[in-house]
């Protein structure tokens, strides 16, 4: 979430979804300063299923590069939460969106460590900038 | 970099933000849009 001011100087939304309720939604945008983020609560995991994002394979806490992220997200200030009905082992997806909802880029998570460079995702926007600008 | 193959449209959603009001996709358009799905934080 470190791009969220460059998110906003490119007149983007940033839109953060939660597999969780609304009152573990309110607590992570707490804890992670989201700022002006729409932060929401996909307890069914509606739009998690629409996107077909993805749930891990076997073993997948025994990659480095998982634990790495792990340790990273703690020290990042997020901490581990659960509620009842959780699917634990839900993953992310990191998506672009256009002004007219035309998705742009999309990438499902394949672990927990798999996200789209913040970079990345800039790239993205500058490009659907220049593309509305001609 | 994983291109959009069948999904091209964000699926329609009405989903609760975090203070409790519902959030639908026709408050989406008008602004470009990075949507971070997150993982699951158990």
């Amino acid at each position: 979430m470190e791009a969220v001011p460059e998110i906003e100087d490119a007149d983007a939304r940033l839109v953060v979804v939660t597999p969780q309720p609304a009152a573990r939604a309110a607590a992570w945008r707490d804890e992670l300063f989201l700022g002006k983020a729409v932060v929401l609560a996909d307890p069914e995991r509606t739009l998690y299923d629409s996107l077909r994002a993805r749930h891990p394979a076997p073993l997948w806490l025994l990659r480095p590069r998982v634990a790495i992220a792990g340790v990273r997200a703690l020290m990042g200030g997020e901490r581990p939460g659960w509620t009842p009905g959780d699917d634990t082992r839900q993953l992310g997806a990191d998506v672009v969106v256009d002004r007219d909802g035309q998705i742009a880029y999309l990438h499902r998570a394949s672990d927990a460590a798999d996200r789209t460079p913040p970079e990345q995702l800039l790239a993205v926007l500058r490009r659907l900038d220049r593309r509305e600008q001609r | 970099m994983e291109m959009v193959e069948r999904i091209q449209r964000f699926p329609a959603f009405e989903l609760e933000n975090a203070d409790g009001n519902v959030v639908t996709h026709h408050d989406l358009p008008g602004h470009p849009a990075v949507v971070y799905l997150a993982r699951h934080p158990g």
